[in-house]
């Protein structure tokens, strides 16, 4: 499966670019070898919006402008054609409610952002099994 | 009542009244006994009086008999027409003695006896001898003699029989009718409804009124005898009398005056019963005032007691019924303000209580408010630090893989740039933060501030950001005044609103326009500075939280503009540290309107705001206001 020719369109959203920026540089070089096309997104709606177009898994904050990562997740999970497409909630909330909200709501997975190389551990680890599992 | 001074001086008087009354009780006494005394005395001169008068009666009649004797009125043979002549002539002679006359002429029949006396007087035969009519009166009468008159009593009106004698002849008999005494003794003037009695030296009765005829007065007549005065209270039937027995003239014979007791004392039992009921109007008078004083002086202390009790019971406020002036009546008054008082004060107490709880229950609301807030606060100050942290966290981890591959160079030089922007941050959120403290502590002593200066600075401060975002800026400015105060707040807190403006307005040819007046209304003098843009302006349910640290509005957040989310609050907390107001509103340049109205004179201050210790006056129209 590793070698499948298939690119993998990835959303990260976060209105906060430095974290966007970290992220993505995360996923991209992931060392999975998976061809990854990361889309970026800075708010909620935009986030929401590249969503509906199609990703194969989301990245998503949960304080944005717009909307929130969280609303997005209970959007999505209504919405039969998102329904099934691997969300993971990424935020610097250790609030217990956001955890149990966004495992309640049906996110793959609850990512706090933390020290970084823990924190691109996580993301690197989620994101393979993700793949793996779509694939 | 005027006082109770005066009520016990009435007491005293009463007590006066009383003791004089005692002492006029016993001076009656003495008066009493003199009038007592004098009415005996008058009782003795009236038997004296009476017996003297009945005496002369009885001497003139012995004297007319024997007058008629030596006339020879008897002599001569005796016959009942003779007698009746010259008894009806004696009767003529006195209108109150009968005296009769009989011949002693031995021949004639004796008379045995006194009615047999008055057959031989009255009866058609009246024959009697001289001698049996001696004998028979030697018989009935052993003393008689010449000279002696004696006694024989004699029933119906007939009290006593005398023979009178004429030489050595006895002439006749004198005989008293009882009843006819009667008016010899009224002679005497005795007092009305008194009674004589005339008895002889053996106490025989030889007069009585008609009522009494046989009466037994032996007893009387032996105590009256044994007494000094000859008078005494006897008893005769069954009534007492005061009675005097007195000699009648040279006869014999005694006369007793009996007045009923009742009667002759009479004088002195009204004078003893008008001074015993005297004595008991004063006495009764002494008592229902001693009861009147011993009320008024007990009842209001009584009342005073019963409200103390009340008073105790906790009813405080009791008030008492006061009359008149005197002490206790003061007393009751200075009670009734105690306990007036008294009420009062726990009222007070009560309301002091109520205050004091509710200035605590709000102090609390309060203080757990202002704690939620400095939660909040503390919580945002965390995030807002987290964030730029978490940042450099990543940014450094990343830079430090990059620079170890010579073909990342260039992100790793980004990403430098990413750190330093993240640091900048930082700096200005502490940097806000310190400002915001600063405000809040208030240690510098205001000096004097050209609020035209400072807008200039701030205005040449921004341009490079002006510039950068294509913005206009335009000063509608003439009148901004001078005041007292921080220069550096006043600095901050325009450059805040100015710089707001400037990032917050349109990018397509923003504008920012600033305008500055003086206002004057009913408060005092203002200055009115408004900065208006053409922005997205502040949607309604966010120009309260504006003012609130770290709050931006969702605009700002997707616009990306730069900022701590303090600016506004420092802007607020300077405003009002000089009691002013500051909100925003729709700007007609289509965005937001942000307004500051501060005081320019003191009186304007707005007393409820925490910040207005530091006065502002606006020297440049050479107006201050605050005195100094």
């Amino acid at each position: 499966m590793a070698d499948d020719a298939r690119t993998w369109r990835v959303l990260v959203a976060d209105d906060h670019l430095d974290h966007l920026e970290m992220i993505c540089r995360a996923i991209e070089r992931s060392p999975s070898g998976h061809r990854i096309k990361v889309v970026r997104a800075t708010d909620g709606n935009a986030a929401y919006a590249a969503l509906k177009e199609g990703v194969d898994m989301a990245f998503l904050d949960i304080k944005m402008p717009g909307q929130s990562g969280l609303s997005i997740l209970r959007a999505s999970r209504a919405e039969p054609s998102l329904a099934e497409v691997p969300i993971v909630i990424v935020s610097s909330s250790s609030d217990p409610w956001d955890i149990e909200a966004s495992t309640n709501y049906g996110a793959k997975a609850y990512i706090e952002k933390g020290r970084y190389d823990r924190f691109r551990d996580r993301i690197v680890s989620v994101l393979e099994e993700t793949l793996a599992m779509l694939a | 009542m005027k006082s109770l001074r005066t009520k016990i001086a009435l007491w005293f008087v009463i007590l006066l009244l009383v003791t004089v009354g005692s002492l006029s009780w016993f001076s009656l006494r003495e008066t009493e006994s003199a009038l007592r005394d004098e009415i005996v005395e008058t009782h003795q001169a009236r038997a004296a009086g009476a017996a003297d008068a009945l005496a002369d009666l009885v001497a003139d009649a012995k004297a007319k008999t024997r007058a008629a004797a030596d006339d020879g009125v008897f002599a001569g043979p005796h016959n009942e027409t003779r007698m009746r002549a010259a008894l009806d002539e004696t009767v003529r002679e006195g209108p109150f003695i009968t005296a009769l006359f009989v011949p002693t002429d031995p021949e004639e029949p004796v008379v045995e006896s006194p009615e047999g006396l008055l057959k031989i007087l009255f009866s058609d035969r009246p024959q009697a001898s001289k001698d049996s009519f001696v004998a028979s009166l030697r018989m009935l009468a052993p003393d008689l003699d010449d000279t002696h008159i004696a006694r024989w009593p004699l029933p119906g009106s007939w009290s006593t029989i005398t023979a009178v004698e004429s030489g050595d002849t006895t002439h006749g008999l004198l005989a008293f009718q009882g009843a006819p005494v009667r008016p010899a003794i009224e002679a005497g003037r005795p007092p009305s409804g008194a009674q004589a009695f005339v008895a002889d030296g053996e106490g025989i009765l030889i007069g009585a009124p008609d009522d009494r005829e046989g009466a037994d007065v032996s007893e009387a007549l032996t105590v009256l005898a044994s007494r000094e005065d000859r008078t005494a209270i006897v008893v005769l039937g069954s009534t007492q009398y005061l009675a005097t027995l007195f000699p009648l003239g040279s006869e014999p014979w005694r006369l007793m005056l009996a007045t009923p007791r009742d009667e002759a004392f009479a004088a002195v039992d009204t004078l003893l019963t008008t001074a015993a009921g005297v004595a008991a109007v004063f006495l009764i008078l002494a008592i229902a005032a001693t009861g009147v004083l011993a009320h008024q002086i007990t009842a209001p202390v009584r009342r005073l007691h019963d409200a103390s009790a009340r008073v105790t019971g906790g009813e405080y406020g009791t008030q008492v019924r006061v009359s008149g002036k005197d002490e206790l009546a003061e007393l009751a008054g200075a009670f009734n303000a105690m306990s007036a008082k008294m009420h009062e004060d726990r009222i007070r107490l009560l309301r002091n209580q109520e205050t004091l709880e509710r200035t605590v229950e709000e102090r609390t609301a309060a203080l757990l408010e202002k704690n939620a807030e400095l939660e909040m606060f503390v919580y945002a100050v965390s995030h807002d630090l987290k964030t730029p942290l978490v940042s450099l966290d990543w940014l450094t981890e990343d830079l430090a893989a990059s620079l170890k591959d010579p073909a990342r160079r260039a992100e790793a030089e980004e990403t430098l740039v990413r750190v330093r922007r993240n640091i900048d941050g930082m700096q200005s959120l502490v940097s806000d933060l310190l400002e915001l403290s600063r405000i809040g502590r208030g240690e510098d002593a205001p000096v004097r501030v050209d609020l035209a200066a400072v807008l200039d600075a701030v205005v040449a401060e921004l341009e490079p950001q002006r510039r950068a975002h294509g913005v206009e800026l335009r000063r509608e400015t003439t009148t901004l005044p001078e005041v007292q105060g921080d220069p550096s707040l006043f600095h901050r807190m325009l450059s805040n609103l100015v710089g707001n403006a400037i990032k917050y307005a349109s990018d397509d040819e923003g504008l920012v326009v600033l305008r500055s007046d003086v206002e004057t209304d009913i408060d005092g003098r203002w200055w009115r500075f408004d900065v208006a843009d053409d922005g997205p302006g502040v949607p309604p349910d966010m120009r309260e939280q504006v003012f609130h640290p770290f709050v931006r509005s969702p605009e700002a957040r997707a616009r990306r503009v730069e900022g701590t989310g303090i600016g506004l609050a420092i802007v607020r907390k300077a405003v009002r540290r000089y009691g002013g107001t500051v909100d925003v509103t729709d700007a007609p340049e289509g965005g937001a309107l942000f307004r500051v109205r501060m005081p320019l004179d003191r009186k304007t201050r707005d007393p409820n705001l925490l910040d207005h210790d530091t006065s502002m006056v606006d020297t440049r129209d050479g107006v201050t206001n605050d005195g100094r």
